[in-house]
């Protein structure tokens, strides 16, 4: 590390950049490469298998431009996306960004509430596991983490409904309508990112617990409150805060499912639907969505580091 | 109390080894083993609960909950595992590569590592395997193409600090050549980390399958996989639990066996001071 805020901000910004490139291109050229007619294909998901005509199909391509040569329509798509004009869907005919902005929103508080309540379960848990490394409540921790991190947390969220929302009838069943719909999605989402924050927090909690200067401040006599802010929190949660790239991958990895299982209308069921409808403009969209997200939470993650982490900021060596 | 923490990461995995093997077992001779047709359904034995003809039950199309588990294990733990292989092989070949050579292909090679590193795997994974059609193939590549960083980020350092040693500074002013160099100094060094992250990695690859065949992505129906068995069992979880309980289980097992081996390959971490209170 050691790179001025300058480069790094640089260097995140033209990874995003490359990723949502690759995704723009993958989609592209998977897209091109399918065998079959994709103006036939793109008007039977609009209109409907039965209703196709010949004529539909041809007025479509015409209207798409998908009768250019092929570097044609990649060139002018890239510079399309570069300049944030993501054209319609080729389902509804609706501007991208209004099929995806809303669906964005409940994505996103999905995410984050998934993201705090996973924090909330998992911190504590960890922290105080990793101040007795070996103890019970670290061994039990790890266990338990170790259970929950096994399954797969589709099943899980199906159980969960079953009995919470069908056998008890606590909770709603699927939908998004009131806030207690998203209670299950977010208690599946955070099943699923705590096992990997406990871990890390449990790992941090003792390295710092262990350390020299926690040593030597206790044998001080500095009151365990004032140790445990001033000596033991920072260097215990930067590895936290060092997880929170990966924990935002396992968000995107883990929401589709949820998404598809609580019948949640977010980015994730969007992607689904337009992947199967070969709808090409939303599906570039959500990707450039993704790619851009995840840089965010990189760089977000990095510079938060470079604030907690002096030796980051004087570009010395780390640990 | 603090050795014998230390102590207990060294313990060989027996569990974890013995409940994989069985795992491994049952893929490779249950299917010959059983009379049941995975493939064949038979609506009048739909829907039966656990129990007579009928060891787990039958799904919704009348076929055989114990021998669909069962026959999917081949192709999910397959899959996974071939993709844990294949990406332990590639990153760490990217690792070496990047610590023994200088100047800028290393850069390019880090450079190269940290923008696969941030790229959403199993979007690209789902998005490729959708439009590019489904099928084993595809879901391989993609695995392999998108999750190979950690282990090229894990080995670059490793073997870094073992060519630097007094051994591989030998080696070199005796003239060796790098894969020779590579081979006898750096690789005892990544070995046993790199098998620890691959057996680490085989769960969350596993579960990636599944959530794939989940979606209806990949791998479709008939062929069973342990996903799809999942989402085609959701339906009906309050009257015939058994059909989500046998494939969820086996994803479990799988999962649990694996992250045990690795956890107990890894090496131990540091232990904690004397000075400790316990």
């Amino acid at each position: 590390m050691g790179l001025s805020l300058a480069r790094l901000l640089a260097a995140r910004l033209a990874q995003a950049g490359l990723v949502a490139l690759v995704v723009a291109t993958l989609c592209f050229a998977a897209l091109q490469a399918l065998p079959g007619d994709l103006a036939l294909r793109v008007a039977a998901a609009r209109f409907g298998e039965d209703r196709v005509s010949a004529a539909m199909v041809e007025a479509l391509r015409a209207e798409a431009g998908l009768d250019r040569p092929v570097l044609l329509q990649y060139g002018a798509w890239l510079a399309d996306l570069a300049r944030g004009r993501f054209g319609r869907s080729l389902v509804t005919g609706q501007p991208v960004l209004a099929e995806v902005a809303p669906r964005l929103g409940l994505t996103l508080r999905v995410g984050a509430l998934g993201l705090l309540a996973a924090l909330l379960l998992a911190l504590p848990a960890g922290l105080a596991a990793g101040r007795r490394p070996g103890g019970w409540l670290d061994r039990g921790v790890a266990a338990l983490a170790a259970l929950l991190a096994s399954a797969p947390s589709f099943a899980l969220g199906g159980v969960l409904v079953v009995l919470l929302s069908v056998r008890l009838r606590w909770l709603p069943v699927a939908g998004d309508a009131t806030p207690w719909h998203l209670v299950l999605p977010v208690v599946t989402l955070a099943a699923a990112l705590a096992p990997g924050l406990a871990r890390v927090a449990r790992h941090g909690m003792a390295e710092a617990h262990g350390a020299y200067a926690t040593q030597f401040a206790r044998m001080r006599g500095v009151a365990p409150w004032r140790i445990g802010l001033r000596v033991v929190a920072r260097p215990a949660l930067v590895p936290v805060v060092a997880y929170l790239p990966v924990l935002a991958m396992q968000v995107t990895e883990g929401f589709i499912a949820i998404e598809m299982l609580f019948n949640l209308d977010g980015i994730g069921q969007l992607l689904i639907r337009s992947l199967m409808a070969r709808d090409l403009p939303v599906v570039a969209a959500l990707g450039l969505a993704f790619a851009l997200l995840l840089g965010a939470a990189t760089l977000l993650a990095e510079l938060s580091l470079r604030a907690m982490d002096p030796r980051l900021r004087a570009g010395g060596a780390t640990a | 109390m603090s050795h014998r923490h230390g102590a207990a990461h060294r313990r060989f995995p027996w569990f974890g080894a013995g409940l994989a093997a069985l795992l491994a077992a049952t893929a490779l001779a249950g299917p010959a083993l059983l009379t049941a047709d995975p493939l064949e359904p038979d609506l009048m034995a739909a829907g039966l609960p656990p129990g007579g003809e009928w060891l787990l039950g039958t799904d919704p199309l009348g076929r055989s909950v114990l021998a669909r588990t069962v026959a999917a294990a081949r192709l999910s733990l397959g899959v996974a595992l071939a993709a844990s292989l294949a990406t332990a092989l590639l990153g760490t070949v990217v690792g070496l590569l990047t610590a023994s050579l200088g100047g800028m292909p290393r850069r390019l090679l880090r450079g190269l590592t940290e923008t696969v590193y941030a790229c959403p795997a199993l979007l690209l994974v789902l998005v490729a395997t959708e439009l590019l059609g489904g099928g084993v193939g595809t879901v391989l590549l993609g695995l392999v193409l998108t999750r190979w960083p950690p282990y090229a980020q894990l080995a670059e350092p490793l073997a870094r600090g073992a060519l630097a040693a007094p051994e591989a500074e030998a080696s070199l002013l005796l003239g060796f050549g790098r894969a020779y160099r590579l081979r006898r100094h750096a690789w005892p060094a990544i070995a046993r980390p790199v098998a620890s992250l691959a057996a680490l990695h085989l769960g969350g690859n596993l579960l990636t399958v599944s959530a794939l065949g989940f979606l209806g992505i990949g791998l479709l129906p008939p062929r069973p996989e342990w996903g799809a068995m999942i989402a085609e069992a959701l339906p009906y979880l309050q009257e015939a639990p058994h059909m989500l309980a046998a494939p969820a289980a086996a994803i479990f097992l799988a999962t649990w066996s694996a992250t045990l081996i690795g956890e107990g390959l890894a090496r131990a971490p540091a232990p904690a001071l004397p000075l400790e209170e316990t």
